[in-house]
């Protein structure tokens, strides 16, 4: 079960590799739509292999992985892709360009966290509530990050007009109004889908707060969950009255998921997620 | 039997020529049926476009063949060969090939990758197959031909981008804006090129249309030409907001349309991206107008760049065009070269055959006693055997004859069988 695991994940982190090289032959191609095609097929079968990853150590150990470093990796490679695929279909495929590398490079973070990771036990997650609102979480996460290479996409299309500019990736990434509105979608369904993971947490925390601290509110993850809520909010809103819209909109959307998703990683690796946010025992 | 192309094109003489050559579509096919008369195996093809005029032909000798055709040109038109020889060009077999793939592809246009091309060269095949002046290899090197042309504009991007200017302000409209069917284009001023633009736009689905002029009537003429609607001069910068793609092209000597009113626009369109097109010289609109957000503004300069951006890329893209091309022309000429077995495998079969019933007829004439159908059984036993000795080598021999040194397989098939006796 322990070699099936290992053979699953380091599959599924090669295809995510060979994925961005393909699409780096795309790049230095002029007519290479068939090393982009490739590449789609690759990411799909990386997106599979790592499912099955997932659950093979459910299988193994009877427990949703989604509490260690590489499943929280894992799952989040795996949900960005799908949204990556599902995105990029059709007249959109050229912005798996975009997708393409900063998943490798998520892939290959997996990578190596799973030569430590890949073998641990995970922890129980005490209920389905909390299950739920960590897989919705990282649902929201993925479709955020999603959002800001697509808004890396649409600031690169817009320059290039600007300054009027041709040539690369230009040629083919699909129009501005076409990024604009893919933005548009997926903040349209992570805003949601982010407020009903704040909301179930909320409930979780309610329900199981003998086991929390009483200022668990005051947690730096708490905090900065609520405002990438208050980001994402602004941007749906404002996006919807047309206050923001194009280059402002990708902007923020970009720097916006570039800080929460930076501050949410440096508190990993400090060990500060969790700070203030459990009760402490004696 | 040669494989010839002559004629002349805009790479080897003026237009002023190119009309005088030109063979009219009324004219054609007499023309055709003059040629085929005169022709060793009666079978030419004749395109005559505004950029060229070649005739395609197989010719017993190369030298005398072209000769002819281009002294066939010349006298249908009433011209000297002697004053019009430095204008002419030929090529032969391989090159010939070469020549018709990459005419088809629009690699020898005037404009790389223009679309009409291939269409004057089916009209003329279509001419010539219907006047039963093209033969097997015609049909099958023109056969050849559209297929490689459909394979060159597949496979590279000899045709995808722009190289006029307003085709290049579809492209970048079509940069901007996802679909251009529920657009809405202003023209301010009534400039040709802005009327191209807009006529350019409207056949990618461009539905509103408002025209501005200092001079009503003429708005209101273009719009009614555009199935737009005409717009009073001083108007049309309160109804800048409807506009998602705007052209100018007056002759204002100062910039009519400015930042600030570009603004006011933008605000009142929350915010949705507008694409500016300054076709005037002096320009019309404030450069300005470009560091706005969701603003794009391209003037005439802007736009030519974009053009010769594209023509570069299409240069690139012929190069890749050239290596399909040339490959086809090897298989082509392979092709070709199968043909000369064709006869000398039909040749070792009446040998065979002629053997086979010589001896079949001698020996059924010593056993009387057999039936009808015992004698048919020994036919088709005899038979049998003739095709599967020879299957192989005849396969071998079509095999060997596509190659380089194929002419010796058949020599030496030749004198091997005496088949030259």
């Amino acid at each position: 079960m322990a070699s099936l695991t290992y053979i699953s994940f380091y599959l599924a982190i090669a295809a995510h590799l060979v994925a961005a090289a393909a699409v780096a032959g795309y790049l230095r191609g002029h007519r290479a739509d068939a090393m982009l095609v490739f590449a789609q097929r690759v990411t799909g079968a990386g997106v599979v292999l790592l499912l099955l990853t997932l659950m093979i150590r459910y299988y193994r150990w009877r427990l949703f992985p989604l509490s260690t470093a590489v499943d929280a990796l894992s799952l989040f490679v795996l949900l960005s892709s799908c949204t990556a695929l599902f995105i990029s279909r059709g007249e959109r495929r050229a912005l798996l360009a975009i997708y393409s590398p900063p998943l490798a490079g998520l892939a290959a973070a997996a990578g190596i966290s799973g030569f430590y990771g890949l073998n641990l036990e995970p922890k129980a997650l005490s209920s389905a509530l909390l299950l739920t609102h960590v897989g919705l979480v990282f649902l929201a996460f993925s479709l955020y990050f999603v959002a800001s290479l697509t808004s890396l996409a649409y600031l690169d299309q817009a320059r290039r007009l600007k300054n009027h500019a041709s040539g690369g990736l230009f040629a083919k990434l699909p129009s501005l109004e076409n990024l604009d509105r893919t933005l548009y979608r997926l903040i349209q369904v992570g805003y949601p889908v982010f407020s009903v993971a704040l909301v179930l947490g909320a409930f979780w925390a309610w329900y199981e707060r003998d086991l929390l601290d009483i200022g668990w509110w005051k947690s730096p993850k708490i905090i900065l969950a609520v405002f990438m809520c208050g980001v994402f909010s602004v941007c749906f809103h404002a996006r919807r009255r047309g206050w923001l819209r194009g280059p402002k909109l990708a902007k923020f959307v970009f720097f916006g998921v570039a800080v929460v998703l930076g501050l949410f990683v440096l508190l990993r690796v400090l060990d500060l997620s969790n700070l203030n946010f459990y009760k402490v025992a004696g | 039997m040669t494989l010839a192309v002559t004629g002349l094109s805009h790479h080897s003489s003026p237009v002023e020529l190119r009309e005088r050559m030109a063979f009219g579509e009324d004219r054609l096919p007499k023309a055709l049926l003059c040629l085929k008369k005169h022709l060793d195996d009666g079978a030419g093809v004749i395109l005559s476009t505004c950029n060229r005029v070649e005739i395609y032909a197989r010719v017993k000798n190369p030298d005398s063949g072209i000769e002819f055709i281009k002294k066939f040109i010349c006298d249908f038109h009433g011209l000297s060969v002697a004053e019009l020889e430095q204008h002419f060009y030929s090529f032969r077999n391989e090159e010939a090939v070469e020549h018709l793939f990459r005419v088809s592809s629009s690699l020898d246009s005037m404009v790389l990758g223009e679309a009409q091309i291939l269409g004057q060269v089916k009209d003329a095949y279509s001419l010539a197959r219907n006047l039963r002046s093209t033969g097997q290899v015609l049909n099958q090197l023109f056969e050849k031909a559209f297929t490689v042309a459909k394979k060159v504009r597949e496979e590279t991007g000899i045709a995808e981008l722009s190289v006029s200017i307003s085709s290049a302000a579809v492209e970048l409209a079509r940069k901007i804006f996802d679909d251009l069917e529920n657009r809405t284009v202003m023209l301010v001023g009534t400039g040709e090129m802005a009327e191209l633009a807009a006529k350019h736009l409207i056949s990618y689905g461009v539905k509103t249309v408002y025209v501005a002029s200092r001079t009503y009537e003429r708005a209101a003429n273009l719009a009614r030409t555009l199935n737009g609607s005409a717009l009073d001069f001083e108007a049309f910068k309160n109804e800048l907001y409807r506009a998602d793609i705007v052209i100018t092209s007056t002759a204002a000597p100062n910039f009519i349309i400015k930042k600030e009113m570009v603004e006011r626009a933008i605000h009142k369109r929350k915010n949705k991206p507008m694409f500016l097109i300054d076709i005037a010289v002096p320009r019309d609109i404030e450069p300005e107008v470009n560091d706005l957000e969701n603003v794009y503004l391209y003037d005439i300069d802007d736009l030519q760049v974009v053009v010769e951006a594209n023509m570069v890329e299409r240069e690139k893209e012929a190069e890749t065009a050239m290596s399909l091309i040339r490959q086809e022309v090897t298989n082509f000429n392979n092709w070709m070269g199968s043909l000369d077995a064709v006869p000398t495998i039909v040749e070792i079969r009446s040998r065979a055959e002629a053997v086979r019933k010589e001896e079949i007829d001698k020996t059924l004439k010593k056993m009387p006693h057999l039936s009808e159908a015992d004698k048919t059984a020994i036919q088709q036993m005899t038979t049998s055997m003739i095709n599967k000795i020879l299957h192989k080598p005849t396969i071998k021999l079509k095999q060997k004859a596509q190659s380089q040194d194929g002419h010796v397989y058949l020599k030496a098939i030749r004198h091997l069988f005496h088949l030259d006796d």
